[in-house]
């Protein structure tokens, strides 16, 4: 499903913070948790447990090496579970940590004839599911898992999803479009999307992390906090 | 496809032509029939043979198997009231004996069939894996050297068997589509001819062995022991007679069960079931120069995927039991995760059979078609077992399940393991064993306090026994071979037609397995592994067999009945 009037503009936003309550770490864990065999979850989950700190130190400034740590994790696992658990995470998780506010700014951006495009930490098959149901999403990049004799490597397929990176991918996407960022939408939340936040015409910090907020303020960009 | 391929018309090459069918009453027959009735209504006539069972004539059975099996759905659908006319039309069910001379058949028809039969395809045969030896033999090697010469002295008829790729025995590797040849799989010479009598020989003297006064003798030692064990010594004695003639029966069965095992194990087969399968080939083999014929060989038979429907299922010899026990509590499967695990949709197997029965009727038939997907869309073990788990546990997850389900049996995976792994089952056995030895050593009193421990023990006990047992006849599948069924005879002539499209490398194994296979094993396998019956189909317009003509001997006639007239019948 595409916006009436792509020419409109486009609105950029963040999947984590701004419309799901749950992140990537969260998943993650998920997965880590229902890995096949008891040895294998306590390992998995181990690891999330020590790069914890790491992650939440990381993902102020760089989420892409916090994702990257984080789906470590899921190296080795077979891709049928994975679909699997994505679907279960999806269903029993996410679908009920959807944000009613990130969901209300969607619909008004689509009413207004803008596309909508969602870049997520998330995985893809954890993305797709929730895009499919949300039926307002033009288009999304997240993050891809690389697989290889059907099996996790732990390795994400570029780009990766969560740094600095996201302006680029966000001024070609507006290029493909016709269209230029000075006449875009971004709610963004965290730290890294600064850039992107910077080079469109109208930012806005949607429950941002300490570091987006404190460079919302100084740029003066609108924040909104409707956060649970 | 290969350069070389020509595509095949199914219809054309069908239109007009007269087969035999054996084995329609099994899981892939029942299929090929309503595939065949519903899809080419080009064939002239389908003999459907039966044979008599429990003193019920074969159209009494073929009724019964056309009103209540699922796998008759599309037909009654596509033909609700009109079935019985197209049926009377198109099918005739005959009845003998597979294993004897001219099948058992009326003379009249032995005559109509040698001037008009076109294709035999010959379905029947025992399953079991490891089934006693002297039926083993009558099903599977004698009723096919019947079939043989019976196929042979027609005008013009040709011969479809339908083997298994697991003739190929205990050998690793490649298996090519080829007839086998002089060596048994052990690499060493098989004269098929003089193995036979032997194992003929065999079975006699077991048999002859069995009805001898110490045999009797010994099975009455060992029911009067089982009985004053259970506390019942003070029985009738026409109840020990009873018990001791079927104690006799047992064991009768247990040792051709054992020869068959042994003879099998001896030449490098895994159980009874393939290394009987390979002697019927062998012989057919033989006969090559005066007998048109093709062998089709499919791999391990499952779900079907789209016909009659998705996930129809009565096959039990498959994946069934294995997935059965990954849903217990029971963890440690021995298995090898990279081996192939070669399974097959039914309708697929049946769209090949199809094909085969096509080229072979053409002339453009090839002497095996191997129908398996290990070649082309390799499944391994470790990814079957995987999705097993994941259907289990997505089966244990639904909201109506209990607490303990839900949280703990949804999360307690089955494990690949090595046979001899801590946990595996033969350690386990010991373990309830050394429980049981310990129970033994108590003193009197305390042993009395203890007995519904040890009756537990050695419900336990026979539980592993069971699994055990169903482990060593999956080990050479799961573990000990590595087989890579070359599949590509059946690309040398594609069907034309669409409906007989053979799409295995399109074919999603999540998919199936998750949607399809499992929830099949669930509702049409599992339920007879617990002792349940499964659900049956029940068609709105039952086809019954006219009583007239059966009187007239003319076995062809059928007629729809009225719904009113069943529910009469019922009240």
């Amino acid at each position: 499903m595409t916006s009436d009037n792509p020419k409109a503009g486009v609105v950029f936003v963040r999947a984590e913070g701004v419309l799901l309550a749950r992140g990537a770490r969260s998943a993650a864990a998920y997965f880590a948790a229902n890995a096949a065999g008891f040895s294998e979850r306590a390992l998995r989950l181990g690891h999330l447990a020590l790069a914890a700190p790491v992650y939440e130190v990381l993902g102020q400034s760089d989420r892409v090496l916090a994702n990257r740590l984080a789906y470590v994790a899921l190296r080795n696992m077979s891709e049928d579970r994975i679909a699997e658990l994505a679907q279960e995470y999806y269903e029993n998780i996410l679908r009920e940590r959807v944000l009613e506010g990130g969901l209300e700014l969607l619909r008004r951006a689509r009413k207004e004839g803008k596309r909508v495009v969602l870049i997520a930490d998330g995985l893809s098959q954890v993305m797709e599911p929730l895009v499919a149901q949300l039926r307002i999403v033009d288009d999304y990049v997240c993050n891809r898992l690389e697989v290889r004799d059907g099996k996790a490597t732990g390795r994400l397929l570029p780009p990766v999803v969560g740094g600095h990176d996201s302006a680029t991918w966000a001024a070609r996407y507006a290029q493909e479009h016709g269209l230029t960022l000075s006449r875009c939408t971004a709610y963004l939340s965290h730290g890294p999307d600064l850039l992107l936040l910077s080079s469109v015409g109208q930012p806005c910090a949607v429950n941002p992390d300490y570091t987006l907020r404190r460079a919302a303020r100084e740029s003066r960009w609108p924040v909104m906090d409707y956060h649970v | 496809m290969s350069d070389a391929a020509q595509p095949l018309s199914i219809r054309q090459s069908l239109a007009g032509r007269h087969v035999f069918l054996t084995g329609g009453s099994g899981f892939l027959g029942k299929v090929w029939l309503s595939m065949v009735l519903t899809h080419l209504p080009e064939v002239a006539r389908i003999y459907v043979f039966l044979r008599p069972k429990a003193l019920v004539p074969a159209r009494q059975r073929f009724e019964k198997m056309i009103n209540t099996s699922p796998a008759f759905r599309p037909l009654h659908e596509r033909f609700g009231a009109r079935l019985g006319e197209h049926l009377a039309q198109r099918v005739e069910v005959v009845e003998g004996e597979l294993s004897a001379p001219d099948l058992g058949l009326r003379p009249e028809l032995v005559r109509r069939l040698r001037r008009d039969l076109d294709v035999m395809i010959h379905c029947a045969g025992l399953v079991d894996f490891n089934p006693d030896l002297r039926k083993a033999l009558g099903s599977n090697v004698d009723a096919t050297t019947q079939i043989g010469d019976f196929v042979a002295r027609c005008d013009h008829a040709t011969l479809l068997h339908i083997s298994t790729c697991y003739v190929a025995g205990g050998r690793h590797g490649q298996i090519d589509e080829a007839l086998p040849g002089d060596t048994a799989p052990c690499g060493e010479q098989f004269p098929v001819e003089a193995e036979l009598s032997d194992a003929r020989a065999a079975v006699d003297a077991i048999v002859c062995a069995h009805d001898h006064e110490d045999e009797r003798r010994l099975a009455r030692e060992d029911v009067l022991a089982d009985l004053a064990e259970q506390g019942r010594v003070e029985q009738h004695p026409r109840v020990v007679d009873t018990l001791v003639r079927k104690r006799q029966r047992e064991r009768l069965k247990q040792a051709l069960v054992d020869e068959g095992m042994r003879r099998a194990k001896r030449w490098g087969w895994p159980n009874t079931y393939t290394y009987t399968k390979s002697m019927a080939e062998r012989l057919l083999a033989r006969r090559a120069d005066k007998l048109r014929f093709s062998v089709l060989r499919p791999s391990i038979v499952e779900s079907a995927l789209e016909f009659p429907f998705p996930g129809w299922n009565e096959s039990f010899n498959g994946s069934a039991p294995l997935a059965y026990l990954m849903g217990t509590w029971f963890r440690m499967v021995p298995a090898k995760p990279d081996a192939p695990f070669d399974v097959i949709p039914v309708d697929l197997v049946c769209k090949a059979m199809t094909i085969a029965t096509a080229a072979l009727v053409a002339g453009r038939h090839q002497p095996v078609y191997h129908i398996g997907s290990s070649d082309r869309n390799r499944c391994t073990v470790g990814r079957a077992a995987e999705l097993i788990v994941l259907a289990h546990r997505r089966h244990f997850r639904e909201r109506h399940r209990s607490r303990q389900e839900r949280v703990l049996k949804s999360r307690w995976d089955a494990v690949l393991v090595e046979p001899d792994a801590l946990f595996g089952i033969k350690n386990n056995r010991a373990v309830v064993r050394a429980w049981q030895e310990a129970l033994d050593l108590l003193p009197d009193k305390l042993r009395k306090k203890a007995e519904p421990l040890a009756q537990r023990a050695k419900e336990v006990d026979e539980g592993f026994a069971q699994i055990e047992m169903l482990v060593e006849l999956y080990l050479p599948f799961m573990y000990e071979c590595f087989y890579v069924f070359v599949s590509r005879a059946l690309d040398t002539h594609p069907a034309q037609e669409p409906e007989f499209a053979y799409p295995l490398e399109s074919l999603d194994w999540r998919k199936y397995w998750l949607d399809v296979h499992m929830p099949g094993l669930r509702r049409w396998a599992f339920p007879l592994i617990d002792g349940k019956r499964p659900e049956r189909y029940r068609s709105e317009h039952p086809v019954r067999l006219s009583e007239a003509s059966a009187a007239r001997g003319d076995e062809t006639s059928l007629h729809s009945e009225h719904p009113l007239r069943a529910v009469l019948s019922e009240v």
